[in-house]
């Protein structure tokens, strides 16, 4: 599923994610929308930068893969499906993330243990 | 609709701390006039928009420890989608994303404790701006989006403690 992701950039992957997600979380709290309001509402936005449009059309294909394979509406998706999709959106998106030449599991883990400690009682 | 006196918004305990350390403690915010609009409000704005169904939401993942909360996964990817953007518009340089995105792949859920931001209207309203209605969660709800917004413009509240 998603195979759209797996040629593209992590940076586009990332946005497309985290749209897709936004979508599907505005889809089902709302009966009334459809995929046919979200690619209407994307195709009138203003994008500036091709980059952004990559994205873009990647966020769409991944909510049209979604419809596809459910078989039913965006807003029909139940909490369980929206869980095993928001799963396995994050899975790739981690894939390629980890694929990066600058991505350091260990360094993430150093500066996560320096944020807990320097910000841990925040509120 | 009369000027708001506060506005209201929902984060996670990791976007906290990261705009703190890597985007010069400025935070991007996407705020509410209502923490929990009244009934007439209601109708007009899902939990995606309210930050107080934002906060019990994360904060029921996080104390059942859901590893595979939507919420958890949709506050994940817009901290690397927000990452992306911050490089793009040269706030942080290619490996302070990479630390970023280390830092996300590396949290634990305990990291996405809900956090509720409070400010006075008066002094953010000079960069807030609407949400395009074919953003918003729902077309008749209230929505503003601070891009950077100072820490010293807000109050950070833990509602209930874990």
């Amino acid at each position: 599923m998603f195979d759209s992701l797996l040629t593209a950039t992590s940076g586009d992957v990332a946005v497309a994610t985290s749209r897709a997600l936004t979508e599907l979380f505005k889809a089902h709290s709302s009966d009334h929308r459809t995929l046919s309001d979200i690619r209407n509402e994307l195709a009138h936005s203003r994008i500036a930068m091709p980059e952004h449009k990559t994205a873009m059309l990647l966020t769409l294909r991944i909510l049209e893969e979604i419809e596809a394979t459910k078989h039913k509406q965006l807003s029909a998706l139940t909490e369980r499906e929206l869980r095993q999709i928001s799963k396995s959106l994050w899975r790739i998106l981690e894939q390629k993330i980890t694929m990066e030449p600058l991505y350091d599991r260990q360094a993430g883990a150093r500066i996560l243990k320096g944020l807990r400690t320097q910000y841990a009682a925040v509120a | 609709m009369a000027s708001p006196l506060v506005l209201y918004s929902t984060n996670s305990w990791l976007a906290f701390a990261i705009s703190e350390r890597f985007f010069r403690r400025r935070h991007w915010v996407w705020c509410s006039p209502f923490f929990r609009p009244s009934d007439s409000h209601a109708a007009g704005m899902p939990p995606s928009a309210i930050p107080g169904e934002i906060y019990d939401r994360l904060h029921d993942d996080v104390n059942r420890g859901d590893r595979h909360s939507g919420w958890i996964a949709k506050n994940k990817t817009g901290l690397i989608e927000g990452a992306e953007c911050k490089e793009r518009d040269g706030v942080i340089s290619a490996t302070q994303k990479a630390e970023i995105t280390s830092v996300v792949t590396m949290a634990e859920v305990r990291d996405f404790r809900p956090l509720l931001y409070v400010m006075p209207y008066q002094r953010v309203k000079r960069w807030t701006k609407e949400v395009p209605t074919s953003e918003r969660a729902h077309p008749m709800s209230i929505e503003f989006i601070i891009e950077s917004l100072p820490w010293q413009a807000f109050d950070v509240v833990e509602v209930r403690r874990q």
